[in-house]
């Protein structure tokens, strides 16, 4: 009918939005719990004023943690999505003495590496087992003699 | 005394009517009323013309000059077709279904493309440290 010509094209309108559609992403979490272990304690911890997540592989990106950490030996996990779905994907936990960030005063550097896949969510693990005193020294309280 | 008879007209209506039948044949039946009919005709060239004006081609039967049920539908037909374009119903069906259809149209692309780039990341566990990255 002459009337309704203007729905002629839905359906080629409808088979364009059915292919975006089928093209669509997936969002994939990856929560990564962060805990210090020994020989690393808590006073070196605290000293620490810049904590840093880099991601890399299969993702890129870099977040800032709140530092430093209000909970020790578990800092606490943060939570981490992408539409990866392949590939290694690697987290890890940068501590520094202070902003901004360099190799002259990063205290410590751990990493988790896990596998993008169709899996919706994985849980993984950085342990911060490994303290560098040269770069971050212990703040000394009291009064000089 | 006898009763009073009643007069009758009929005799004398019956004679009347035969005279005058009589008279109606002989006038009517004679050749010299015939040739007094012929002579009381105007002469053709008497008759004026007609005036250029006027449509000689106009039927004298009165019947085909009627509307027809025919001429009828083609009147209301034509009388129709004077209406403005905003004033026809199709018009403001096809704005209407055209309004509606872009409204849609923009709405579900918007969900569709949304939907399409993984539409809502899922909200923060309050206690996680942050959430960040796609979607975030």
């Amino acid at each position: 009918m002459k009337l309704f010509r203007f729905l002629r094209p839905v359906p080629l309108l409808a088979l364009v939005l059915g292919g975006l559609a089928s093209g669509c992403d997936t969002y994939h979490y990856y929560d990564i719990d962060v805990k210090f272990m020994s020989p690393v304690s808590e006073t070196q911890v605290s000293v620490m004023k810049l904590c840093l997540i880099d991601v890399s592989g299969a993702a890129s990106d870099e977040v800032v943690l709140p530092c430093p950490p209000a909970n020790f030996p578990d800092m606490g996990t943060f939570e981490y999505s992408t539409f990866a779905d392949s590939g290694p994907i690697t987290f890890t936990f940068n501590g520094f003495y202070e902003a901004p960030k360099s190799s002259t005063n990063q205290c410590t550097s751990n990493m988790t590496m896990l596998t993008a896949s169709s899996q919706i969510t994985q849980t993984g693990t950085i342990t911060v087992s490994d303290f560098n005193t040269t770069n971050c020294p212990l703040m000394v309280s009291g009064s000089s003699p | 005394m006898l009763p009073r008879r009643k007069r009758s007209h009929g005799p004398r209506l019956g004679v009347g009517l035969a005279l005058l039948a009589s008279i109606l044949v002989i006038s009517v039946g004679t050749p010299w009323s015939a040739r007094a009919a012929e002579d009381n005709e105007a002469p053709k060239a008497a008759v004026p013309d007609a005036p250029q004006v006027e449509d000689t081609d106009k039927p004298k039967d009165k019947s085909l000059l009627a509307q027809t049920p025919a001429d009828a539908a083609v009147a209301k037909k034509n009388a129709g077709g004077d209406e403005a374009f905003y004033q026809k119903w199709q018009f403001w069906a096809v704005t209407g279904g055209i309004v509606v259809g872009v409204v849609a149209l923009i709405f579900g692309g918007k969900a569709l493309y949304h939907s399409a780039n993984g539409g809502d990341v899922r909200p923060c566990n309050p206690s996680f440290l942050t959430c960040f990255g796609q979607g975030n």
